[in-house]
């Protein structure tokens, strides 16, 4: 026997799942803390190699100059300079993946509300039914007895 | 009326087509911006054949739409690395410190690249700015003024990829060094992105607002704004920017996001599911189909019968004139009829208490 209730309810998670759900489903199986530090290290790690391929452009733009100047440059200020542009990118980047990875774990949970809800009445049609069942189970073997 | 009539039946061809609408929406942006690559900067002749376009194309209708992304930026560095290594490099930079720096993001928007040069090469880059404005945000600002940098870089690659030559070191980052000052140089790729970014942030703003058509002036105030920023900067900067060609861009632009707006993104539609699950018991394989709505003007008919009788029977048993009963109130947005149903079974319950007493 088909309970038309529980399809439809079914039905409705599963399309929920194939739609919002590829977007919400895999944030918010993490904590929202290991979320936001998880996207922190991968956004460090690219930061880093696009400032790498940034300097190497700067560097072949300024060839020459560095080539005339370089015995007369005091390469410690040169690292020093570089090391600050690298820090100023990586904090800043750093700073945008912390508020934009929270308020994306934070739409994340907003939006599972009514799939939550929705699991949570599939769970109480599915005690109906055992509960049911139970009952019939019990009937029948009385009547048989 | 016929609007109406119109966008009812997009809503059904939108709900149960969507699928396959979608994959020839992706297939002719694919097709759209591989012949483009082919007819601007077309360099590789062992690439440049329409047939590789829409092979490429058919394939690009069943994947994501930043598959295609990833096959035209492969494309372009291809294509400029026959004429010049020195510019594929660069462009090959470019597209890597985007994808490193501002895809992990926001992947979503990454068709933007693509799109602003399609727009760029077709003569309407003010229309992706408009949309954009109307229907995602200021996150949007970053792929579309990086999809305006490149446009310009590939425009520029289209006249002087050509002229470079020569294969010793010195001639070689020499050329680097001219293609990257042009590349960033350019005071009219600068005058396009400050635009962007300015048009983008106006029309989200002002579509945001409470009022009623806050989209279509939103749209129309992005439209100006984009002209007056365009003719400003050409008189600041003194480049000289089609004055007819910019006009028609902005006019054309405008319409066009108009009609995407009313056609496509106003359209409310259900779509066709199609799932698969289990229980104890059964494997369940559904498909539902979203139901035609009734038209909201077929609707308000009986709510207006339905009003004035029950209002003149209060009116009579008040020992009024139902001369004197107000006008009966009509749905004044016929996109409200299918959600006033809750309205009206309200309505009906009032009457039916009022009737019983």
């Amino acid at each position: 026997m088909l309970n038309t209730d529980r399809i439809k309810l079914m039905t409705r998670l599963g399309a929920y799942e194939e739609r919002q759900g590829k977007e919400v489903l895999p944030v918010v199986t993490y904590f929202k803390n290991d979320y936001i530090i998880k996207n922190m290290i991968w956004t460090a790690i690219t930061t880093t190699i696009a400032f790498l391929l940034v300097m190497v452009l700067w560097v072949v733009f300024r060839f020459e100059f560095y080539l005339e100047h370089l015995a007369q440059m005091n390469l410690i200020l040169l690292a020093l300079r570089v090391v600050i542009f690298y820090a100023a990118a990586l904090i800043l980047s750093e700073v945008a993946a912390y508020f934009v990875f929270d308020y994306k774990y934070r739409r994340a949970r907003k939006l599972l509300k009514p799939y939550a809800k929705g699991l949570k009445e599939l769970e109480e049609l599915y005690k109906k039914e055992d509960k049911a069942k139970l009952g019939l189970t019990a009937a029948t073997g009385g009547g048989k007895e | 009326m016929i609007f109406l009539r119109v966008k009812d039946w997009l809503k059904g061809i939108y709900g149960r087509y969507e699928g396959l609408l979608l994959g020839i929406l992706r297939f002719i942006m694919a097709l759209t911006a591989f012949l483009l690559i082919f007819f601007n900067i077309g360099f590789d002749a062992r690439l440049n054949n329409p047939l590789i376009a829409v092979a490429l194309a058919v394939v690009c209708g069943f994947l994501p739409v930043n598959v295609t992304v990833f096959f035209a930026g492969i494309l372009v560095v291809i294509h400029t690395y026959a004429a010049s290594m020195e510019f594929a490099v660069v462009l090959l930079v470019i597209f890597l410190v985007v994808e490193l720096a501002y895809m992990h993001f926001a992947p979503r928007y990454g068709y933007l690249l693509l799109v602003m040069p399609i727009a760029g090469f077709l003569g309407i880059p003010c229309a992706p700015v408009l949309v954009c404005g109307l229907m995602t945000g200021p996150s949007a600002a970053v792929p579309l003024a990086l999809g305006s940098l490149v446009y310009h870089i590939l425009d520029y690659v289209k006249v002087y990829a050509a002229s470079a030559s020569g294969t010793d070191i010195e001639n070689i980052l020499s050329r680097y060094q001219y293609v990257i000052e042009n590349a960033f140089n350019n005071p009219e790729t600068y005058l396009t992105i400050l635009t962007v970014v300015a048009v983008l942030v106006l029309v989200y703003v002002i579509r945001r607002l409470s009022v009623d058509y806050a989209w279509l002036i939103a749209a129309v105030s992005g439209a100006i704004l984009y002209l007056v920023l365009m003719l400003v900067g050409d008189l600041v900067l003194t480049i000289e920017v089609n004055l007819v060609a910019l006009i028609l861009n902005v006019v054309i632009s405008l319409l066009l996001t108009v009609l995407v707006i009313l056609f496509v993104f106003q359209v409310d539609y259900k779509r066709t599911e199609r799932v698969q699950f289990e229980d104890d018991e059964y494997v369940y394989y559904v498909k539902a189909v979203p139901k035609m709505t009734i038209s909201a003007t077929k609707r308000a008919e009986p709510v207006k019968k339905i009003l004035t009788a029950g209002k003149n029977a209060d009116a009579e048993k008040d020992g009024a004139d139902p001369g004197d009963v107000e006008a009966v109130e009509e749905l004044e947005d016929p996109d409200e009829g299918a959600e006033s149903s809750s309205h009206v079974a309200e309505k009906l319950k009032e009457l039916s208490e009022k009737l019983d007493r």
